[in-house]
């Protein structure tokens, strides 16, 4: 039943020539970490892609000093790496709305709803999220038709894994309909773990 | 055929302006090279997030919108939205040039539409 159709995994992260991951190394430039075997100490590739970073910074501080530089809207560091995400990773073209229409949207920023949307659950918490056409339907132009989502989810104890899968499906169809106009077949929830409630807040550590 | 570029260019910065106006609309895709480009303090050349060129048909053209929604917005109906406004405001500049006989600029425009991120 839950089957993926041409869903395959790809791999979690984006790794360098020299085999260092892009978000292991942005996200902690100087701290300690574990580099790939035989990796150099004086990296091209690694020196390379932080002096991207630098210049993302500079960016940002720049647009946070300059309210003129956005004038409409506004530019936080979350946007910006979002931006840098979306780029580094954007996944499949999905088709958005009727068979006929030439709408289109990126699997990332779908499935960044469709996250959303599930975290809103109470003790619930969205992990890795992906959406894939289902196969290639005969009434449907080339790329066009419903999509399969497949998310996986860490939740509270207070959750059966029925009732966990029920609402995360209900969460993702609203989203799909409401939110963005994207047809979606079949919903596979995939609960990795339920866990005791993190202190007080009701977030589930992930 | 010189004038060609030019109206291209035309196509593009009308396409970007109307896009850019839509409600829902949170911002042209800036590409990354476009957000490094940023960083060096010159206003980059070409409008971000749109792509067009000569259509199939004599006197057509196909134009390519890249754009994240803002959130609150359905997706679709923002692309929906995008696409008439383009279409109007790259019809108005066929129509203008002389490129087409006045008014059949919309049957000679084809928009796509891709949401590449919410935010």
């Amino acid at each position: 039943m839950a089957v993926n159709h041409g869903a395959g995994e790809e791999p979690e992260d984006e790794l360098l020539p020299c085999g260092q991951s892009l978000m292991e190394l942005w996200e902690d430039p100087a701290g300690p970490r574990v580099p790939p075997a035989g990796h150099p100490e004086e990296c091209p590739h690694c020196a390379a892609a932080l002096a991207e970073l630098h210049a993302l910074e500079e960016f940002v501080t720049r647009s946070r000093a300059s309210e003129a530089a956005a004038p409409r809207r506004e530019l936080s560091v979350s946007t910006v790496m979002d931006i840098v995400r979306m780029e580094l990773r954007p996944g499949r073209t999905l088709p958005l709305g009727e068979p006929d229409e030439d709408a289109w949207i990126v699997e990332a920023a779908a499935a960044k709803v469709f996250r959303a949307a599930v975290d809103a659950l109470p003790e619930v918490t969205a992990g890795s999220c992906r959406i894939a056409p289902v196969g290639a339907g005969g009434r449907h132009p080339a790329g066009r038709g419903p999509v399969r989502v497949r998310i996986e989810v860490v939740a509270g104890m207070t959750w059966t894994v029925p009732r966990l899968a029920e609402a995360v499906r209900d969460a993702v169809a609203r989203a799909a309909g409401e939110r963005l106009g994207l047809e979606v077949l079949a919903v596979d929830v995939v609960v990795m773990d339920l866990v005791e409630p993190a202190g007080g807040n009701g977030r589930t550590p992930w | 055929m010189n004038g060609e570029p030019a109206l291209a260019d035309r196509v593009l910065r009308a396409a970007a302006a109307a896009a850019r106006e839509v409600a829902g609309v949170a911002y042209l895709r800036p590409g990354l090279a476009e957000v490094l480009r940023g960083a060096g303090g010159r206003v980059a050349r070409r409008p971000a997030g749109v792509r067009v060129r000569p259509g199939r048909s004599a006197g057509s053209w196909e134009v390519h919108i890249e754009l994240a929604a803002a959130r609150g917005h359905r997706a679709v109906e923002v692309t929906r939205a995008v696409r008439a406004a383009v279409t109007g405001a790259v019809a108005e500049v066929l129509g203008s040039g002389g490129a087409v006989p006045e008014g059949a600029g919309a049957a000679r425009v084809a928009v796509r539409v891709t949401v590449t991120d919410v935010s």
